[in-house]
């Protein structure tokens, strides 16, 4: 009785054929709409108290614009809600391209370690920063913090890779624990830092590390957009060699794709998505991870439109977390990590407690 | 043809295949059969490109290491012994990645037809998770289909590759595997299966290559190969082989048998 009945509703669910490509459509539209909806909402949203209608009239009867209400939208929020999108696009795009490779819905760029690298150079630079000479202090300027957690991201990517790779072939186990354990040494050496910081570095690191979009500036975000927008333009060519990989990696080859290529690209594009996003917003965590799996359940495993949704998803809620973050306890400001980290820390145990075959491999 | 030629494969230190040679025809289903261990599988991997090897693997004459990856997936599918799959796909999306390599102007009902083929017509909604291993391995067989349904294209015969392909079933569903592989090699394909049921083999292989201890210890027909002689030597147990009294088709009972001390 009871395995009919299970029977009956996973039909039910798949429309019979198992195609689930018109739900995948008709899911990139609704959260497209979704993602339009929150920007204007989020434009909207703030302590000045401009709304999207006092604009609308102004521009309607032909006036121009106030140049406090000019300067709050173009220059404060304008900035801040694009970098919401892309860097809430670059998170759960690179969460879902990594999880694809680990073929494991655990995986995470924060998981194995990248934003823990990232997360070391950014301290590194606050603390070092000081002791460096005034000269090239005032050089590198505001941008030695998002240099460095861009650098360490990197370099956490391509030491995993060299540490899991051997004849050319990764070894997803490997690459798993020893994004641990070097998520685990990031942390330590952070904690050096964070030991030997004196109180106003305490405060920066400590703000940067839960993450914020608050710093959002037109700059920060042209030194961020091109390396997000190149991840996410390679992440389609991905897709179908993702899917591929889901069977493992020999049969994959078997498919015709060219594994190892593949992979690099792959770790390639994560690095600079993850890299570019924690270089100007810090640690955000949890979308990475959230977003794919909640997808997976919607509209099915095929990174062909897993990933596209993702963008749009990601982008949709990291704007949301940022209005509770500006809401909650106005006018100051919450680091946006603890929002995400509040709604996502529940939902991954979830995620846990429901796949807990996976931990036993 | 697809050959290998003095193929040795070293793994940990250890001789796995210590120079196997063998051939097989387009046009004929080949058996690799042995006892475990006798390096079955390492072969077929070998002849897939899986692990490195000394030697060499020709396809139609052409070294496979010369060849791309897209055009190997074009002339040849490979069914492993065992596949998991990461994410809950459904039946249909397993069996679609078999068309991933695009063979130009593949139908969308070639899923279906393949599914129909390996007696699972009606599954394509189905969490391939939720399947029964059986049911998995012809999932896995009808995707394998999928990737080269024309047995022959611009005169070149593809293959199939199946390690162990009815390991895992019902004598009925065997007995409709290995009539799709004959299938697939009367029109003119290449079948190179791993066999573990050596009555199988008999009733349905042209010819055979017997591996012991990795090495080639017989190959041909099966009724030359299957011998009580060569049999007993491989499998190290004292075999009888017997013959039907009509066709005179070979099959053995393994109450016939007696294992040696
Ligand atoms: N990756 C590996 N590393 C070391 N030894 C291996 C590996 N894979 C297989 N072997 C060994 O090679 C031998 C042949 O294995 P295999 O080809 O799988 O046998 P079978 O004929 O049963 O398919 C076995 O003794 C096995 O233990
Ligand atoms: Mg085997």
């Amino acid at each position: 009785m009871v395995s009919l009945s299970s029977d009956a509703h996973v039909r039910l669910r798949h429309a019979v054929d198992g195609d689930r490509e018109n739900r995948a459509r008709a899911c990139f539209a609704g959260l497209s709409v979704l993602l339009g909806f929150v920007s204007l909402l989020s434009l909207t949203t703030g302590a000045s108290g401009i709304s999207l209608a006092d604009v609308a009239r102004t521009w309607a009867s032909g006036e121009s614009l106030d140049t406090v209400t000019r300067t709050v939208l173009l220059d404060i929020r304008l900035p801040r809600l694009a970098m919401g999108i892309l860097v809430g696009a670059a998170l759960a795009v690179s969460g879902a391209v990594m999880q694809g490779l680990f073929r494991n819905p655990l995986a995470d760029p924060g998981l194995v370690g990248v934003s823990a690298g990232a997360g070391l150079g950014a301290t590194a630079a606050i603390v070092l920063g000081g002791l460096l000479p005034l000269a090239f202090r005032d050089f590198v300027g505001t941008y030695m913090v998002p240099l460095a957690s861009f650098i360490g991201g990197w370099a956490a990517t391509m030491l995993l890779y060299v540490v899991s790779t051997r004849g050319g072939r990764t070894s997803v186990g490997v690459m798993l624990l020893a994004g641990i354990a070097l998520a685990a040494l990031s942390g330590a050496l952070t904690g050096i830092f964070v030991y030997i910081a004196d109180d106003a570095q305490l405060r920066d690191i400590q703000f940067w590390g839960l993450g914020s979009l608050a710093g959002a500036t037109w700059f920060k975000l042209s030194i961020a957009a091109p390396l997000i927008l190149l991840a996410l333009s390679a992440a389609p060519f991905l897709a179908r060699a993702l899917n591929a990989l889901t069977l493992g990696e020999a049969t994959a080859a078997h498919l015709g794709i060219e594994v190892q290529r593949m992979k690099s690209i792959a770790i390639l594009t994560v690095a600079a998505a993850v890299g570019a996003s924690v270089a100007v917003s810090g640690g955000i965590g949890f979308i990475g991870i959230v977003v794919p799996h909640l997808l997976r359940l919607a509209v099915g495993p095929d990174h062909r439109f897993l990933l596209p949704n993702a963008a749009l998803l990601g982008a949709a809620l990291l704007i949301c977390a940022d209005m509770i973050a500006r809401i909650v306890i106005a006018p100051a400001e919450l680091p946006i990590g603890i929002v995400t980290a509040t709604i996502g820390g529940p939902f991954f145990l979830w995620i846990l407690l429901r796949n807990r075959s996976l931990l036993d491999m | 043809m697809f050959s290998a030629e003095n193929i040795v494969v070293r793994l940990d230190r250890r001789d796995i295949l210590r120079g196997v040679d063998m051939q097989a025809q387009a046009g004929h289903v080949t058996a690799i059969v042995g006892h475990n261990g006798s390096g079955k599988t390492t072969l077929l991997r070998a002849l897939t490109q899986d692990i490195g090897y000394s030697g060499r693997v020709l396809l139609d004459g052409r070294d496979v290491t010369e060849m791309k990856g897209w055009e190997l997936a074009s002339r040849r599918a490979v069914l492993p012994q065992a596949s998991r799959v990461a994410f809950p796909f459904t039946v249909l999306e397993v069996v679609r990645l078999g068309l991933l390599t695009g063979a130009a102007g593949a139908d969308d009902s070639l899923p279906s037809k393949a599914l129909a083929r390996v007696g699972l017509a009606g599954f394509e909604g189905r969490f391939y998770q939720e399947l029964s291993g059986g049911e998995q391995q012809r999932v896995q067989l009808a995707r394998v289909l999928c990737q080269v349904w024309e047995p022959v294209t611009g005169g070149a015969p593809r293959w199939l590759l199946l390690d162990e392909p009815v390991s895992s079933l019902d004598i009925g569903h065997q007995l409709q595997v290995m009539e799709i592989a004959t299938a697939h090699a009367r029109a003119g394909g290449g079948v190179i299966a791993v066999m573990h049921d050596l009555n199988l083999t008999a009733m349905f292989a042209d010819h055979v290559v017997l591996l012991a201890d990795g090495r080639c210890i017989a190959s041909g027909p099966p009724s030359l190969v299957f011998t009580d002689e060569t049999l007993s030597t491989a499998y190290g147990c004292s075999l009888r082989v017997n013959t039907t009294p009509g066709d005179r088709a070979t099959f053995l009972l393994p109450h016939t048998a007696h294992r040696v001390a």
